[in-house]
């Protein structure tokens, strides 16, 4: 217990005294908090320092009350309420402003700020790293080179590593696995959750109820126990307070469950093969097998190296627990921060976010600025008589000032509504892994943010309404603004259209990358495609899966208005991993090399005929194509591309497994999880003659409607009792998921350059319209002698397009520099993409010329004879 | 002697100055008050009063040097002014004056 005030309450004590005796009432407390420490206890002391402070809350406002009321301030806020009532763009207009530029800044900051900048929900997730193998071997590798430097770690492995390490604090190993559920409630696919004991009190996560597992749990003996996330124990046990003790069926198996994780526990799995991001429950590893083989790798592997242990020297012992004497290939532990892992993949869209909403927060304020420039030259007036009637040039400065806060204030609240209104639309746009599952919403900092730029922003801004310091400089800001503003006004408006060109860039950018990406052909005719996942769920279907598969087939085709169905085992933009080495027949692999590398699938007969998949070269498969007849194989153009650029692949085979299967036919490439990716080399076998278990069923309908939904449900259903049958897909919606990053990168950067535009417009506008007012006279005497409307018109607004000019320009060359640092984001495109520049600049200057010609236009058009008499 | 306003608190903070002598700082001052009046006052009442009764020249102050048991922090001690006796007896003159003949009043009585 530390013997002094809390602080925390010592300093809102110190805000709250006057500074000529903050020092010894400060004294005075610690004191006499000292004494009551010694005669009380702590607990009264501090209650007693607490409600000293909240009784000193009414003195120190009424010292505030007074000093504001003899400041002259509270006439300064009156005058200010009032000249705000009066004039609707300084009450209205202004702060709607801020607020639309403020709450985009917010809503972008608070994804930022809960997503990126706020750490793992774990305890000291700083220091918790990820423990990959590395296979320098796969690097040279088509299919695995992306991933031989992160590689799962095998249970054996684990063991080694968390029982010999002494350079790891503490380590833990997890793996996810799908599965039935099959009690309570129907059958139903769950994401399980594999942990070691360790795993959860690495994470710092403590049990919502029940416990977790103990070391004895886990393993090659492992219990048969479960533990539920909150969600799942909510929806499937109703949230039930005894749900500890009971049972429930994984795989039919009966499992005991012993607690229940706290709400909103969340662990992404990080490897690339299965980037799982939400479980349903979990179970002791080793429950499910995979845990007695060395080479079986289906773990990750977290741990927390001792604080003053180096990474390399942790990766070094590592490398020595695990591969002994094996380094010969270059096998070696690595370690990875887990914060690094997680946001590495957001953290670039993040980035371009938070660029875009800054540079749409400077459009804002220069905007601001603008719109007061253009206010205090139409209060010349005003200030005249103010100073008439005695204001000095202070005092004038104090009442802008004044509106201005008022104004910041409003536009601050504003934007508060602004952003948790945006925040849930973006939430809602946003792909799924953008947000790591974090629950997004507005909340304190949102706020603070808030007030740390809002009212700052207006202060600044309102600078430029001040009226001039001598009524020389006034008249003489008047001149200028007759050629395109004085020096301020034109580096202003420079500026707000440079800034506004990058963000129009931006969005042309991402809008063109995401047309071209929907352009992309999928390979395939997805229209009328609906995909379902089939697992059956009785050991009895294993016995003859091709027969089983074929009964669906047959029987789903048969539901009135199907056209047709087929199974495969990746269904395009599906999940799975399926690549496999082959050997060529006719060009057998030398010794020493590796073999070649392709996708396969395996697929029902009529699979190309179901997608609309082109047959380019020889015939598809048949029904003849059966387990006794002779192994055939089809295989891509990436593919006959790749290995046969000279000779004809067909009559030529694959041998998979020492069965050479002979080359039919050549299809079209199709698409497997990205549309970004090229395509595939891949081939495919028949599945009646190499029978896989879990497949997609495939169905195409000319229409659907729920009838036929049930139908194929209830036949899955008939076929297999203890199946799960999870949603049915459409093949529309994979390809949205596919392009949901670039389509959210695109609205969101339109979202941005529309309002920029708008600003843009507006602040020219409003630019405009002084100038033309300004050279009323000049225009009248024109026109008087001869000039015609056309020549005015142009005259007027030159100024102005010149200065929008310069300003596409510097936004242009913005754009160029930085355009490398996201052409990564882009597809089909370069950063430099000429057509999107020049359709940003082009809609640029095409909103100058509309802003600035609208008011010049009616200038000229204005009768000189009753402009000329108006003195 | 002209008119003198003092609020009870400025009152009670007057009255606790010569009763703690070389001991009249703020926390003795406020302390004082409390158990004596059995109010509970806060610190910057206490020392807005003093400020108040300072600008009057009702009383002075010093500053002695910090210590360690005020977190390095100095004290700041009080003395009465004569104004601020004068002060005092005035105030409580006017209050005698306003209580003459009451004493046995019958419906003051019903408050005892």
């Amino acid at each position: 217990m530390s013997a002094r005030p809390p602080r925390l309450w010592e300093r809102a004590m110190g805000l709250l005294l006057p500074a000529a005796d903050r020092v010894e009432a400060l004294g005075d407390l610690h004191e006499e908090f000292l004494e009551r420490l010694a005669t009380h206890g702590p607990r009264a002391a501090r209650r007693w320092y607490r409600r000293q402070v909240a009784s000193s809350l009414r003195p120190a406002l009424a010292r505030f009350r007074a000093g504001f009321a003899g400041s002259g301030a509270v006439g300064d806020l009156r005058l200010a309420l009032r000249g705000l009532r009066r004039h609707p763009v300084r009450a209205v207009v202004l702060p709607a402003i801020l607020a639309l530029g403020l709450g985009s800044a917010a809503t972008v900051f608070t994804l930022t700020d809960q997503v990126l900048l706020r750490g793992l929900p774990y305890a000291e997730g700083d220091r918790l790293h990820s423990v990959w193998n590395v296979y320098p071997g796969w690097r040279g590798d088509e299919v695995l080179s992306d991933y031989w430097d992160q590689v799962t770690v095998s249970w054996p492995e684990f063991e080694d590593i968390r029982d010999r390490s002494t350079t790891l604090e503490a380590s833990a190993a997890y793996g996810f696995i799908d599965g039935v559920l099959t009690d309570p409630g129907d059958p139903t696919n769950v994401s399980v959750g594999m942990a070691s004991a360790g795993l959860f009190p690495l994470l710092g996560t403590r049990p919502f109820l029940g416990r977790f597992f103990a070391p004895g749990e886990v393993g090659s003996e492992a219990s048969a126990v479960a533990v539920l996330t909150h969600e799942f124990w909510v929806s499937r046990l109703g949230g039930d307070s005894g749900a500890v003790g009971r049972t429930i069926r994984l795989q039919g198996r009966a499992l005991e469950v012993i607690g229940v994780l706290p709400p909103g526990f969340r662990l992404r799995g990080q490897s690339p093969f299965g980037k799982v991001g939400r479980q349903d429950l979990w179970v002791p590893a080793g429950l499910v097998g995979g845990v007695d083989q060395r080479g079986n790798r289906s773990f990750e592997v977290l741990a927390r190296p001792r604080g003053e242990i180096a990474t390399g020297d942790v990766e070094a012992e590592l490398a020595r627990l695990v591969w002994p004497g094996e380094g010969a290939d270059g096998r070696r532990m690595r370690l990875a921060s887990r914060f690094d892992e997680e946001v590495a993949s957001v953290r670039r869209p993040m980035e371009v976010l938070l660029g875009s909403s800054l540079l749409l927060l400077l459009v804002v304020a220069a905007n601001l600025a603008l719109v007061r420039i253009g206010d205090a030259s139409s209060r010349r007036g005003e200030w005249a008589t103010r100073r008439a009637l005695g204001a000095g040039s202070g005092h004038l400065l104090r009442l802008v000032t004044m509106e201005s806060a008022v104004a910041g204030l409003i536009g601050t609240l504003g934007g508060m509504l602004v952003a948790s209104g945006l925040v849930s639309v973006l939430v809602a746009l946003a792909p799924a892994d953008l947000l790591l599952g974090v629950d997004v919403r507005p909340d304190g900092r949102t706020l603070l943010f808030l007030l740390g730029c809002g009212p700052g922003i207006a202060l600044v801004t309102g600078r430029f309404g001040a009226p001039g310091r001598s009524r020389r400089s006034t008249a003489a800001s008047s001149r200028t603004v007759a050629f395109g503003g004085d020096r301020g006004t034109r580096a202003v408006l420079v500026t707000q259209v440079a800034l506004s060109m990058v963000l129009l860039c931006g969005a042309a950018l991402f809008l063109r990358s995401f047309l071209e990406l929907s352009a992309v052909s999928p390979g395939f005719d997805p229209e009328g495609v609906r995909v379902v996942r089939v697992v059956p769920g009785s050991e009895a279907v294993a016995v003859d899966p091709a027969g089983f598969h074929r009964a669906i087939e047959d029987r789903v085709a048969a539901i009135p208005g199907v056209r047709s169905a087929t199974v495969t085992t990746i269904s395009p933009l599906g999940r799975g991993l399926g690549s496999s080495s082959f050997e060529i027949a006719s060009r057998p692999t030398p010794e020493g090399e590796k073999s070649p590398e392709a996708l396969r699938r395996y697929v029902g007969a009529d699979f190309f005929d179901v997608l609309g998949v082109p047959v380019l070269e020889g015939r598809p498969f048949t029904g003849a194509d059966g387990p006794d007849d002779r192994p055939v194989a089809v295989i891509s153009q990436a593919l006959a591309d790749a290995w046969w650029p000279s000779t004809p692949p067909i009559g030529d085979a694959v041998i998979r497994d020492g069965v050479a299967y002979e080359i039919v036919g050549i299809v079209g490439d199709v698409v497997r999880e990205s549309l970004r990716a090229e395509p595939e080399p891949t081939f495919y076998l028949p599945i009646a003659q190499v029978p896989a278990r879990a497949v997609d069923l495939v169905v195409r309908a000319d229409a659907w409607t729920e009838a036929r939904s049930s139908a194929l449900r209830a036949i899955l259903r008939d076929a297999d009792p203890g199946m799960a049958i999870p949603p049915i897909e459409t093949m529309d919606a994979r390809l949205r998921v596919a392009a949901s990053a670039d389509r959210f990168r695109s609205t969101v950067a339109a979202l941005f350059a529309v309002a920029a535009g708008l600003l843009v417009a507006l602040g020219l506008f409003g630019v405009a319209l002084q100038a033309a007012q300004r050279r009323r006279r000049e225009v009248g005497v024109r026109v008087a002698l001869g000039a015609s409307t056309r020549q005015v018109t142009r005259s007027l607004i030159r100024a102005q397009l010149g200065l929008a000019l310069v300003g596409v320009a510097i936004g242009g060359a913005v754009v160029l520099v930085l355009g490398r640092s996201f052409g990564g984001l882009l597809y089909g495109i370069p950063s430099h993409d000429p057509v999107a520049l020049a359709a940003a600049g082009a809609v640029l200057l095409g909103i100058a010329v509309a802003a600035t010609g609208l008011p010049a236009r009616r200038a000229a058009r204005a009768d000189p004879k009753s402009v000329l008499s108006e003195g | 002697m002209g008119m003198v306003e003092l609020s009870t608190l400025e009152e009670f903070v007057l009255l606790a100055i010569p009763r703690l002598g070389e001991a009249a700082y703020g926390m003795r001052i406020r302390r004082e008050i409390e158990e004596r009046s059995g109010r509970d006052v806060s610190i910057a009442a206490v020392y807005a009063a003093l400020t108040r009764l300072s600008e009057r020249e009702f009383v002075e102050s010093w500053t002695t040097d910090p210590r360690a048991e005020r977190g390095g922090r100095a004290r700041r001690h009080y003395r009465l002014l004569p104004a601020g006796a004068a002060a005092l007896w005035e105030s409580r003159d006017q209050t005698e004056r306003m209580w003459q003949g009451l004493d046995e009043h019958p419906e003051l009585e019903r408050g005892r």
